[in-house]
């Protein structure tokens, strides 16, 4: 489609003779919320690697807005418009929470080098206004408990609701979100996703998301790509994903079970 | 308790009335000290602002953006002879310092840039072997007089001359006072914070629109300005230089105040500076055991305090802030 905000068109990738993605298409509308699931080692991350440019695919291009952007640096494709939180948490660790929503709004930033060691009138309104919006976003998720201190002695679930904050603080026009919600308590887990939910509500965003909690994607997404061994295997709503049987199949494996009684184990 | 009611308050450098106090304290004591104490010692204490100088530059490259310099020394040389070069072909003094900041800063383009895909110790090989390929092209460069030397006069400006050490130590105190003064505000602006952030997750750096090899660069060019300008600040104080007065125990001397001082906080490399050119002023006398000494101190400062002097001093102003509850 030629609206697609994001377009990936036979995406290919490898390591050596590891096939990572496989002729991967995928479009995201604006507005639109994506979730991307698979199995352990589907391309899931490689995928969004591949967005940013992290990696350059060996064949295949990523359009951004319809101009293809394959293989651009990954701080000018920040520049675009294109947020990221990460897997595991890729926090500026010896800094403040507000230090790191500071950093997520670096490139907002117009002052240069040499106004920032003058300190002049310029370069303080300037910062004034970066700090204005960081403690807006900080009031928003309810960040302002932390604000003075630094990221990598918070909570786990802490930290991570602060990589989206820091991704948001960019202002992005898309946001790609890797596992936000992994390793987290059933509690965490439901207030990360009720945070997703009312950012996208409040902030329009159009999101690409790699889950693996089911609930968690069927309540966020609009759309679920389902990514087996690189190659995409399924694209749709989340309830006609979810039946797929070849979903079924990526998940489960090939052999039907017996159905077992789930008893529990008596211990001698 | 301070209260902040606006965002500029925070951008301040000195915040509080306990920081003004020891700002205040620190500045007085810097402008009065030439009176108060014999001729030698004003010597010691401009020596001390030209490496305080340098272990600001490095604590910029090391602690800010956590790349290692072994190679300072190298700079500071540029810096000296560029300066000694540029005033024998008759620039005025303050055109000669420009030209000696300037050309440190190109060098540290030139070992900034290869030294982009170097990390950890293998930067610090990579830049080991700058400072002592400046030390050998200095050593058999006849028009700075070889391995012999050269001399270095005090300058003239306007009509003012700086030939006496006290006049001489205002004359380093205005610039250096200068340079720190905007290295401070550079450590609290975005460019302070994106160096930071590619030391401690280059990934999340890039998403955040922060380039690496810009910034990565930005500090060596930086820091090696500084560097220069210490230089510069060097060759007049001491009044002959040679060669074999830039090696690498130089390098090391200046990497030591810096982590003495406290690694990763520009108060501490000044902190750091003091210490290491108090300790061996002081151990001067002791002749034959001062290496010794020099050494056990050292080790003893680390040992008790991994975080420095100024970490330390962080510490202790948290007790207090809480004292007596």
């Amino acid at each position: 489609m030629t609206n697609d905000l994001l377009a990936l068109e036979n995406v290919s990738l490898s390591f050596r003779g590891l096939t990572a993605l496989s002729d991967v298409s995928l479009g995201i509308a604006p507005g639109e919320v994506v979730a991307v699931i698979g199995p352990n080692g589907a391309g899931k991350t490689s995928l969004f690697n591949v967005v940013c440019g992290f990696y350059r695919p060996r064949s295949g291009t990523v359009r951004w807005r319809g101009a293809d952007i394959t293989g651009k640096a990954p701080h000018m494709v920040a520049r675009l418009g294109i947020g990221r939180s990460f897997q595991n948490i890729e926090l500026f660790k010896s800094l403040t929470c507000l230090d790191n929503l500071l950093l997520g709004r670096h490139l907002h930033v117009k002052s240069n080098v040499f106004s920032a060691m003058l300190s002049t009138r310029g370069w303080v309104r300037d910062e004034v206004a970066q700090r204005r919006r960081a403690e807006e976003l900080m009031d928003l998720l309810d960040l302002q408990a932390y604000r003075d201190q630094r990221v990598g002695a918070l909570p786990y679930g802490v930290q991570k609701l602060i990589e989206v904050a820091r991704a948001l603080a960019a202002e992005p026009t898309l946001l790609l979100l890797d596992e936000p919600a992994a390793g987290m308590t059933v509690e965490e887990k439901d207030d990360m996703m009720v945070t997703l939910l009312r950012l996208r509500r409040e902030l329009d965003l159009t999101m690409l998301v790699v889950e693996h909690d089911l609930r968690v994607v069927s309540r966020l997404a609009d759309r679920v790509v389902v990514l087996d061994h690189g190659v995409k295997i399924a694209d749709g709503p989340p309830g006609a994903v979810q039946d797929d049987p070849a979903v079924v199949r990526a998940y489960l494996g090939s052999t039907k079970l017996a159905p077992q009684a789930a008893g529990p184990e008596v211990a001698p | 308790m301070l209260f902040r009611e606006r965002y500029e308050h925070e951008l301040r450098l000195v915040r509080g009335s306990q920081a003004w106090v020891v700002a205040g304290l620190a500045g007085a004591l810097l402008l009065a000290l030439p009176f108060l104490v014999k001729g030698y010692l004003v010597y010691n204490m401009t020596l001390f602002l030209v490496y305080a100088l340098v272990a600001l530059s490095l604590s910029v490259l090391v602690g800010l953006t956590g790349q290692v310099s072994l190679g300072h020394a190298g700079f500071l040389a540029a810096g000296a002879y560029v300066f000694v070069l540029a005033t024998q072909h008759g620039l005025p003094y303050l055109l000669a310092v420009l030209a000696a900041v300037l050309v440190s800063a190109v060098l540290g383009v030139v070992i900034g840039v290869p030294s982009l895909r170097l990390e950890g110790p293998y930067l610090a090989i990579a830049t080991l072997g700058f400072g002592l390929a400046v030390q050998q092209i200095l050593t058999n460069w006849r028009l700075v007089g070889a391995s012999r030397g050269t001399l270095v006069d005090r300058p003239v400006i306007l009509g003012i001359d700086f030939y006496g050490d006290r006049a001489y130590y205002y004359l380093v105190l205005a610039l250096a006072g200068f340079v720190t003064w905007m290295l401070f505000n550079l450590e609290r602006s975005h460019v302070g914070r994106a160096f930071r952030a590619t030391r401690d997750a280059d990934l999340a750096a890039q998403m955040s629109g922060i380039g690496l090899a810009r910034y990565k660069t930005l500090a060596f060019v930086i820091s090696a300005a500084v560097a220069g300008l210490a230089g510069a600040l060097y060759g007049p104080l001491v009044g002959y230089i040679t060669p074999e007065g830039f090696n690498l125990l130089l390098s090391i001397k200046f990497l030591l105040m810096t982590v003495v001082g406290g690694l990763g906080f520009l108060p501490g490399a000044l902190l750091g500076a003091g210490f290491i050119t108090g300790l061996d002023l002081v151990l001067s006398t002791f002749r034959s055991w001062s290496q010794l000494t020099f050494g056990a101190v050292v080790i003893a400062v680390m040992m008790l305090e991994p975080a420095g002097l100024y970490g330390r001093w962080l510490k202790i102003k948290q007790f207090w802030k809480s004292w007596p509850l």
